[in-house]
């Protein structure tokens, strides 16, 4: 689209696909973003929005964190879980290390890169239940 | 290019919602820990994790007050809440855990729009 | 700076509509999505601060999340404008600032 406003934005997920629309929602956001140009820096999983990357059991095509990992291979999504908030549901290790829970394309961050990220993004959205 | 941004973080969630706040003092602490100005706005029901409280020993509930204290150490750089919210739940601005901006309503919209990040917490 | 404010509860559970419309400023936007968007019904409890909020404020529906839920244009307040994700990015653009009302 000529002249269309092309624009950065941080996404920060607070809730976990499990009990609330709104990760889905996220995910419907950036898919829709994507399609018109815009840029995606950071998707930021935070409070209960780091289980996002738990491959359930019973993982099917509708799974939300297997939808993340496809979405993030195709555009190149970074997809960041907090490490504290990650820690505190058992999601990773006391050391921070993953422990073969993660879903393919989450990695493990801190506020720190969500700070940064904040400072070179022209908009910044929550999504939270 | 790496700009000072202004953030405001708005807290409407009661006490004791899990980990909710200790995560929200995290984030907020992290904002300021990288030199950047945080504001945090009290609003309806989030003016009750202002009051001062005893935490009954065993009751298995780890006490607010020190946690949202630390704002003030931190350099966070304005802790506000709404006269009306607090008003209606006959709070006193002057019982609460740390002292605060009270900002009147008709006042919130324009002090929230002078923020660069916006964060809701429910 | 303007907000997009995004309303994600039913008023007939939660506060956070009438919370929302009573901090939004001139030249917000509020946008009803998931639960939220029972707040766009007509003919209930809360459609006329809704309908009276219409009148200097920008507020719209997510029509997938009304699809979602089988509520059809006919039971909504007919001023309130529908919107895709595509029209939610945009208004994204437009607001500066967001914020989530639950």
């Amino acid at each position: 689209m000529v002249g269309a406003l092309i624009m950065k934005f941080v996404i920060q997920i607070d809730a976990s696909p499990h009990e609330a629309q709104a990760a889905n929602t996220a995910y419907q956001f950036i898919k829709a973003a994507l399609a018109n140009g815009h840029h995606i820096l950071l998707v930021f999983f935070y409070y209960d929005g780091v289980c996002n990357a738990q491959v359930s059991s019973f993982a099917g095509k509708d799974d939300l964190s297997g939808r993340w990992s496809a979405l993030a291979r195709e555009h190149g999504l970074d997809l960041v879980l907090c490490v504290s908030a990650a820690q505190r549901r058992g999601l990773v290790s006391a050391e921070g290390k993953d422990q073969g829970l993660l879903a393919p394309g989450f990695r493990i961050g801190g506020l720190g890169q969500w700070v940064d990220a904040c400072l070179k993004a022209d908009r910044i959205l929550t999504f939270t239940s | 290019m790496n700009h000072s941004k202004c953030f405001v973080f708005v807290v409407r969630q009661p006490p004791f919602r899990g980990d909710r706040t200790v995560e929200l003092v995290d984030q907020l602490l992290a904002v300021a820990a990288f030199d950047h100005p945080v504001d945090v706005l009290f609003l309806d029901d989030g003016v009750w994790q202002l009051q001062a409280a005893h935490v009954l020993e065993g009751a298995g509930l780890r006490p607010l007050a020190p946690l949202l204290r630390t704002l003030e150490f931190y350099d966070v750089r304005e802790v506000a809440a709404e006269h009306e919210s607090l008003a209606e739940r006959a709070l006193s601005p002057d019982g609460l855990v740390l002292p605060v901006r009270l900002l009147a309503r008709s006042e919130v919209p324009a002090w929230i729009a002078g923020h660069d990040v916006a964060v809701g917490c429910g | 700076m303007s907000v997009l404010h995004l309303v994600n509860a039913s008023p007939f559970e939660s506060a956070a509509l009438s919370r929302c419309l009573a901090r939004a400023g001139e030249g917000d936007a509020v946008l009803l999505l998931e639960n939220g968007v029972y707040g766009a019904l007509t003919g209930c409890r809360f459609s006329r601060e809704v309908a009276e909020a219409a009148a200097w404020l920008d507020i719209r529906v997510l029509a997938p999340d009304l699809r979602a839920r089988g509520l059809c244009a006919s039971s909504l307040l007919q001023t309130l404008g529908q919107v895709d994700y595509d029209g939610f990015v945009e208004l994204a653009v437009r607001h500066e600032l967001s914020l989530t009302w639950t």
